[in-house]
């Protein structure tokens, strides 16, 4: 090939075989923190990047005041709430109930735990039970096989089988509760995923397509949960008939999860669509003037440009079904934090306000893992393009 | 014998009364094989006219023809070099060349574009860049991975877009001689858009002002009678180089809104920094507390 003059600009990178990136000044630290610090800025956990740079030796002295901000004001803000609380709990009663202090919300919190745990132990004897009846009624079956009748060793291995599958029916723990909410509202939001996706690639694609979804997205997008639900039962109802021994995927679980996707669909919809409308023009005119084919320049142009903005969509989408989802639990009855909480509710005690105010917790931080997971997603498929 | 063909072209943009003639009678005849330059300040058009020879935009009046028929939409036969550069920045250098080669070469096997990529990446020095993101990139390497990626094509002309418009002057003189050597060895023909008559005369044939409108139209031409490499002093620093030099923006000025002194008289505002309020009370205190430990930086 020709040769080039040599190159002045490539500043930000070793010439080959020079191994490894140009150091400006001799790094005395115990590790090299910038891999990891950019690893956690990148997944959203910017939070733990002074200890990490602390632990490397990098500036002690700013890590230490950062990590002092960063404990000092969130723990001052939480006394402050907590106090806030306390006060509330003495003074804010009713008749029958009031509201409980922080102290009967953590022993209310325990209690909770010892009774799945209470829970656990006895479905596990249940288990060994039936297992037992079931052995018995396998070694019968034996002999009737051996004595020759077969209807009869049919019959026992019949009864051995109904043994093994009878399942423990023992009132749902506080943890299978949040393990049917996270199972309904990911049912919702991959459905909601699903439709609202490729709808929205086809609306930021097509301006005609645009034009005529807008009416309809606009007036559906601010409906409340509380008023799709009965459309959403009556198509549950009418289009699923669940076998009566499901008692997890039951009708009440899909009502749930409908009402979930139609409130979450939007704002995938919304940004999915202005995702792909908003395509640096450049870009187009690569795939005009390289004359891409129509899935060539949707995978290799148009996704990869849109997916930011796609998934802030899908974020939102979590955090608007997620916040749904309770509702629709406590309406649908569909055993999850929801009905948990209307049902508490009607007991009325001042120790089921405490499993309440547990419940409300145990939500809040649920859906901010489920955000964070959601940020760490967005941030991964996030490009930046310095450009220029 | 004449590749492209501009005549009598003319576009204009927006409606009504915002309509206004961005290019007018417009008249170029490209030969093939040739170095062209087309110099004009910035706004004058020299994107739209690009656009034009491309076949992204259509003139309102008049043709252009590529190879005597008329350009109805782009082609691979003509690679551009976009003024932004327009890498894909979730692709890698190889990957962006990669999705021009499998676009134009399909009839090769997926082992013969890659090694075809590779030839045009190795071609404007970036080898060992080869699986860095833009994002990973300084100005100039983007720049070359944007001429490897049109390169790759095997176009029978390739434009360029004020291809260094963005660069600090010593990258420029670079690639500058960089786009010098690839014109003869690829031997296409090359259009490059710039505003800086010095660049021009460095590296074409011949010189084309876009006389500022609007409409702006094309100027006369101007031949570049000198040997290459001519960013030797005795070439850069002679008389002729010069008189073309000033003759060029002499022609560019000319149509220029003017705006000299006896035009009209600007006074200075007066300005003064504003006063330094010092912090008194505890705001100093918390300052001098917090002067213990200093600032963080925000590294992202
Ligand atoms: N798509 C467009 N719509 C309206 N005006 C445009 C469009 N493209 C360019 N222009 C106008 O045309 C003029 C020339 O633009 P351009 O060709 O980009 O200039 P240059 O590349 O020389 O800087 C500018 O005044 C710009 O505002
Ligand atoms: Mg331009």
């Amino acid at each position: 090939m020709i040769a080039t003059t040599s190159s002045t600009d490539d500043t930000t990178t070793p010439a080959p075989g020079a191994g490894g990136p140009r150091k400006s000044f001799q790094w005395r630290g115990l590790f090299n923190p910038s891999p990891i610090a950019h690893l956690l800025n990148k997944l959203g956990l910017g939070f733990f990047v002074p200890y990490v740079r602390l632990a490397a030796g990098d500036e002690p002295q700013k890590q230490v005041r950062q990590i002092l901000i960063d404990i000092l004001l969130p723990g001052l803000a939480m006394c402050l709430f907590f106090a806030f609380w306390a006060v509330c709990a003495k003074h804010v009663k009713t008749d029958s109930t009031r509201i409980p202090t922080p102290a009967e919300t953590w022993s209310a919190w325990q209690g909770m735990q010892a009774f799945a745990a209470d829970q656990a132990v006895k479905e596990s004897e249940f288990g060994d039970k039936m297992e037992k009846l079931a052995a018995v009624w396998d070694k019968q079956a034996q002999a009737a096989k051996d004595a020759g009748d077969a209807a009869k060793a049919a019959a026992s291995a019949e009864r051995a089988e109904s043994y093994r599958s009878k399942e423990y029916a023992g009132p749902p723990t506080f943890y299978h509760q949040i393990g049917t909410s996270l199972i309904t509202v990911t049912i919702g939001f991959i459905a909601a995923t699903l439709i609202a996706i490729p709808l929205g690639i086809l609306c930021g694609l097509n301006r005609y397509f645009f034009i005529a979804l807008n009416p309809l997205v606009q007036i559906f997008k601010p409906v409340s949960p509380l008023a799709w639900l009965p459309i959403v039962f009556v198509f549950v109802t009418a289009l699923y008939d669940p076998p009566a021994s499901s008692h997890l995927f039951g009708r009440a679980m899909f009502i749930s999860a409908g009402t979930v996707t139609l409130c979450s669909l939007w704002p995938t919809l919304i940004n999915t669509a202005f995702g792909v409308a908003g395509i640096d023009k450049d870009h187009l005119n690569v795939a005009r003037v390289l004359k891409l084919s129509w899935f060539k320049q949707l995978t290799s142009i148009i996704l990869p440009s849109a997916l930011p903005l796609i998934f802030t969509g899908l974020r939102l989408s979590l955090g608007v079904g997620w916040m749904v989802l309770i509702a629709a639990d406590m309406l649908a009855q569909n055993p999850g934090l929801g009905k948990f909480v209307w049902d508490t509710f009607q007991n009325g005690s001042t120790e089921s306000m405490a499993q309440i105010v547990v419940a409300v917790f145990a939500i809040g931080i649920i859906g901010f893992f489920l955000d964070r997971i959601m940020f760490a997603l967005q941030r991964l498929v996030t490009f930046e393009d310095r450009a220029i | 014998m004449a590749i492209l063909n501009i005549r009598n072209a003319g576009k204009s943009f927006g409606f009504g009364a915002l309509k206004q003639d961005i290019l007018s009678n417009l008249n170029l005849s490209i030969n093939e094989g040739e170095f062209l330059a087309i110099v004009g300040p910035s706004g004058v058009g020299k994107t739209t006219l690009i656009n034009l020879l491309v076949g992204l935009l259509q003139p309102d009046t008049g043709s252009v023809e590529f190879e005597g028929k008329p350009i109805t939409g782009p082609s691979q036969e003509r690679a551009l070099v976009f003024q932004t550069y327009a890498l894909l920045p979730w692709f890698t250098v190889k990957q962006n060349v990669l999705l021009a080669v499998s676009q134009v070469h399909r009839h090769l096997s997926r082992a013969e574009q890659s090694a075809h990529a590779d030839r045009y990446i190795e071609m404007v020095n970036l080898s060992h860049a080869s699986f860095k993101r833009p994002s990973e990139l300084s100005g100039g390497m983007r720049q070359r991975v944007s001429v490897a990626r049109a390169l790759a094509m095997n176009p029978k002309v390739l434009l360029l877009d004020e291809p260094l418009g963005a660069l600090d002057a010593l990258t420029r003189a670079t690639l500058q001689d960089e786009f010098v050597n690839i014109w003869k060895t690829a031997r296409t023909t090359m259009v490059l858009v710039t505003n800086d008559p010095e660049e021009a005369l460095l590296t074409a044939d011949r010189v084309i002002p876009l006389r500022p409108g609007p409409p702006s139209t094309l100027g006369p031409e101007f031949l570049v009678p000198f040997d290459r490499p001519r960013r030797d002093p005795a070439i850069r620093e002679s008389a002729e180089f010069i008189d073309l030099r000033v003759q060029i923006t002499d022609y560019l000025r000319a149509s220029m809104p003017r705006l000299s002194a006896d035009d009209e008289a600007y006074a200075f505002p007066d300005l003064s920094p504003p006063p330094v309020v010092k912090p008194t009370g505890w705001r100093a205190k918390v300052r001098k507390l917090l002067a213990h430990f200093p600032e963080e930086s925000d590294p992202t």
